[in-house]
């Protein structure tokens, strides 16, 4: 039965679901948000490695849901594992605000030149790179609201590929930074290189309602207790329940949306906490329940007009899977090589490294022959789980080590030197080994299909994820780090995923329009990052953020006009109370 | 975890093992007919011996302080220094495995490595475990990492062991914060509420 009219109904209240829902309040409509997870609020995040990491408590049991995941065999082909026997998950934080809630914060924007990578280095063999239907100037405007709306800070230097601002810099001053990022900048210098602030969704002074950073040291990965991360939740779906107009609904897990003969979605039906089915109806939907999930929730809402899935007449939905390409590189900074100041200072916990390099954002070098699309180098300490440190120390070669050797390793392992590692990032090309069907088989504890994920990597990736991840290195070598390794990683890094989705023009080749909306159902807008053609070099929140705010905006303006009852509501409600005791005054 | 954004996912990092993936080998094991069947037999023994004994989470009292001897192998008390005991180890296990989340397979899986060790010693030196030597205990043990199914039950228990150590004390290990002293580690804030770990630990913790 339905329960009431909303004019728009978000599913997943991530960095896809947040800024719809906020824009749609603001812009005084009813929009109710489905999520499959629980409220958690800020006083429900404790720094408890055991809960987060240890027994992932903010993500569902692979018993109960479980994903089937394609890994590509020597020999070339396929094999598929449930997450059941593998132990890995696809999951990331469900709960309001998705897996903002746990995110490290590092936001980068796309630059001018992610927008038109077929046209500016031609075809990739394999890859099924295209051109975005917008340009960089199209989402300039939101990425600068998401600095101020979600709270981005950091400082804008000149290096060779800054892309286009239309404000000076941050609306934030950077974080409190680590002694580390001096030693970054002196060795880039060294080198030639420019080290770039890195900018962060974390607050670094307090605002709209949130408090500063506590600089706790224990960040990606835990939730936040201050509200100083810029999570869907804090920054955005807190301010719009506080308006009014957003009614947000946790534990409601979408099984479907329903589409009429027309081909029209008429409702989303879910399952409350107590397992019954429930139904929303409303103008208009929007999907963002990340890019695996909403392919998944796509693909087995079949209609009458949609025998295959919802939007998915071009058999498009689910295709075309991005995680993010690149390597890694770490090394050893011992405490001996420095002064007393120097070492205490460098074994502080709690600032941030915040340094990045972009100088092979574009590989223009000769290295590769013609100029190859490059990536994001990003500088971090040595991540501060203190269990999951302790126990890579019982690895050997020769088995595992033990007793009082176990205790002399651990002891030097955690106090002799700050460990530095390189993170670098470039585009997981598109192609057709990376993409979302249904499973056939296995289903989740509501007796729903499960996604089957098939994870190839195209291996051009592995070429520049080498070459980024040993520039990283050779700044920690200049900074005289020990032990440096370095390495180019083919394994997805799941917690960023895009594609399945993509916009384009043509209806034969993408699912979305220019706006998100879906090229066969006009009420239907998709927009978390399964949009993207292509990822960009860099993580992807920034984008996405900013995307669904440029999403909400296309959705104002395609809903029927407010009834005048309810603009004159609005008004009245968002007026300021100094302005409205004014107006009073002087009539 | 910590500052990164790259995650990759737990089944790439042999050195994790997390609920899923430690209910997960639980799981492969026994549908690869891997327990035997005198592991299942000493297992309902054990059950059996629950109902009258000290015991928990299907093991025995003797097992628990088998289980006890084998942690304080892995990470021996010194002077001034924690180890197993000084972490509550074997309490902090016992809080897992009588958690109403924690499923079955594990108790089975905790069962078994300890009935394969047990014959194991019985086999080498005609003795139990518990009356072993350092020496021979150190010998049974790394002949048990020699077997798959021991490694992976070593793995998971050096893991619970570090857990105890460096956990956040709510969970029923690292008293007091002992082992991030001993380790020169600042936990992070806000810290956890107790739960029911803490003060039950303790008792469990002079039990064994
Ligand atoms: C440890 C970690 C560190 C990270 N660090 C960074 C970083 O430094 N920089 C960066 O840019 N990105 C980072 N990310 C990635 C970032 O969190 C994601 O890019 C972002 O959250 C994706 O937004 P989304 O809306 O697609 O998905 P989410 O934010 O995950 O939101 C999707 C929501 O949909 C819900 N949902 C799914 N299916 C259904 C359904 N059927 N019905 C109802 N609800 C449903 C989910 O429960 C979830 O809450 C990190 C992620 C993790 C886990
Ligand atoms: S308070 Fe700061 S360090 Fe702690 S989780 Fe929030 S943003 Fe991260």
């Amino acid at each position: 039965m339905v329960e009431r009219d909303f004019d728009v109904c978000v599913i997943g209240s991530g960095a896809g679901g947040g800024p719809v829902a906020f824009s749609l309040a603001q812009a005084g409509r009813s929009v109710v948000v489905l999520e499959k997870g629980p409220w958690l609020r800020d006083g429900d995040f404790f720094k408890d490695e055991i809960a987060c990491c240890r027994r992932s408590e903010y993500i569902p049991d692979v018993h109960d849901e479980p994903h089937v995941i394609e890994r590509e065999r020597a020999d070339g082909g396929w094999q598929a594992r449930s997450t059941l026997e593998s132990g890995s998950s696809l999951w990331h934080g469900c709960c309001i605000g998705g897996a903002t809630n746990f995110m490290s914060g590092f936001f980068h924007r796309m630059k001018p030149v992610d927008f038109h990578l077929l046209s500016s280095f031609g075809p990739i063999d394999g890859a099924s790179v295209v051109d975005w239907p917008i340009d960089y100037q199209d989402l300039e405007p939101y990425y600068e609201k998401v600095e101020r709306e979600v709270g981005v800070s950091g400082r804008v230097v000149a290096h060779p590929q800054q892309e286009p601002r239309s404000t000076p810099d941050f609306p934030f001053s950077p974080t409190a930074e680590h002694a580390l990022a001096g030693h970054i900048d002196r060795a880039c210098a060294a080198l030639g290189h420019h080290a770039i602030p890195l900018p962060r969704a974390i607050l670094s002074t307090p605002a709209m309602g949130r408090a500063v950073c506590s600089y706790s040291g224990y960040c990606g990965s835990y939730g936040c207790a201050t509200g100083a991360k810029g999570s869907a939740r804090s920054a955005l779906l807190d301010r719009a329940v506080a308006s009014g107009g957003c009614q947000v609904r946790p534990h409601a897990m979408v099984s479907r949306l329903v589409s009429d003969r027309s081909g029209r979605v008429v409702h989303a039906e879910y399952f409350d906490e107590r397992g019954r089915t429930r139904r929303v109806d409303a103008h208009i939907f929007v999907v963002a329940c990340q890019a695996i999930e909403t392919a998944r929730l796509l693909l087995r809402s079949t209609g009458p007009r949609h025998p295959h899935g919802l939007a998915n007449g071009s058999g498009q939905v689910g295709r075309n899977l991005l995680f993010a390409g690149g390597g890694a590189a770490s090394g050893s900074l011992h405490y001996d090589r420095f002064d007393g100041a120097q070492g205490a200072a460098l074994r502080a916990v709690g600032p941030f490294v915040n340094r990045s390099l972009q100088d092979w954002y574009v590989i223009d070098e000769g290295v590769f022959g013609a100029p190859l699309k490059g990536g994001t180098i990003d500088f971090l300490q040595r991540p501060p789980a203190p269990i999951s440190r302790a126990t890579r120390q019982t690895q050997s070669r020769d088995g595992f080590v033990w007793g009082l050797p176990l205790k002399r390793k651990l002891e030097a392992h955690f106090s002799q030197s700050a460990d530095v590692k390189v993170e670098a990032f470039c585009d997981w090309l598109p192609h057709d080994d990376c993409f979302v069907t249904l499973d056939p088989v296995t289903k989740d504890s509501w007796g729903l299909a499960v996604a089957r994920v098939r994870t190839g990597l195209h291996p051009h990736d592995l070429r520049i994820g080498w070459f980024l991840a040993s520039k990283g290195a050779e700044v920690l070598q200049e900074m005289g780090a020990r032990d440096v390794v370095a390495f180019a990683s083919g394994s997805p890094p799941t917690n960023l995923q895009a594609g399945t989705c993509r916009f384009g023009r043509d209806p034969a080749t993408s699912v979305l329009d220019a706006d998100c909306r879906a090229h066969e159902v006009d009420n239907l807008f998709v927009s978390d990052g399964s949009f993207m053609p292509t990822g960009g070099s860099a993580p992807y929140t920034w984008t996405i953020y900013a995307n669904a705010f440029r999403v909400a905006d296309r959705i104002v303006k395609q809903l029927p006009g407010l009834s005048r009852r309810a603009e004159s509501a609005f008004r009245e409600a968002h007026t300021p109370p100094e302005r409205a005791n004014r107006g009073r005054d002087s009539r | 975890m910590g500052e990164e954004a790259l995650q990759k996912p737990p089944a790439q990092s042999p050195e994790r093992l997390d609920r899923r993936r430690f209910l997960t080998q639980l799981l492969s094991t026994v549908a690869a007919g891997a327990t035997s069947r005198s592991a299942l037999c000493a297992a309902a023994a054990a059950l059996e011996s629950c109902a009258h004994t000290g015991a928990s989470a299907g093991l025995s009292a003797g097992q628990w302080q088998m289980l006890a001897a084998v942690q304080a192998h892995l990470l021996p008390s010194e002077p001034g220094i924690p180890g197993a005991r000084e972490v509550n180890a074997t309490g902090y296990l016992r809080l897992l495995m009588t958690d109403p989340r924690t499923g079955e397979e594990q108790r089975v899986w905790l069962r078994d490595g300890l009935v394969e060790l047990a014959e194991l010693s019985s086999e080498r030196f005609a003795s139990e475990f518990i009356s072993l030597t350092k020496n021979e205990r150190e010998v049974a043990l790394r002949a048990l990492e020699r077997s798959p199914s021991g490694e992976r039950w070593l793995a998971a228990l050096l893991d619970f062991l570090l857990e105890a150590l460096l956990g956040d004390p709510s969970h029923g290990g690292n008293p007091d914060g002992i082992g991030w002293r001993w380790l020169g580690i600042t936990p992070g804030f806000p810290r956890p509420p107790i739960r029911r770990g803490a003060s039950w630990s303790r008792e469990i913790s002079t039990s064994v």
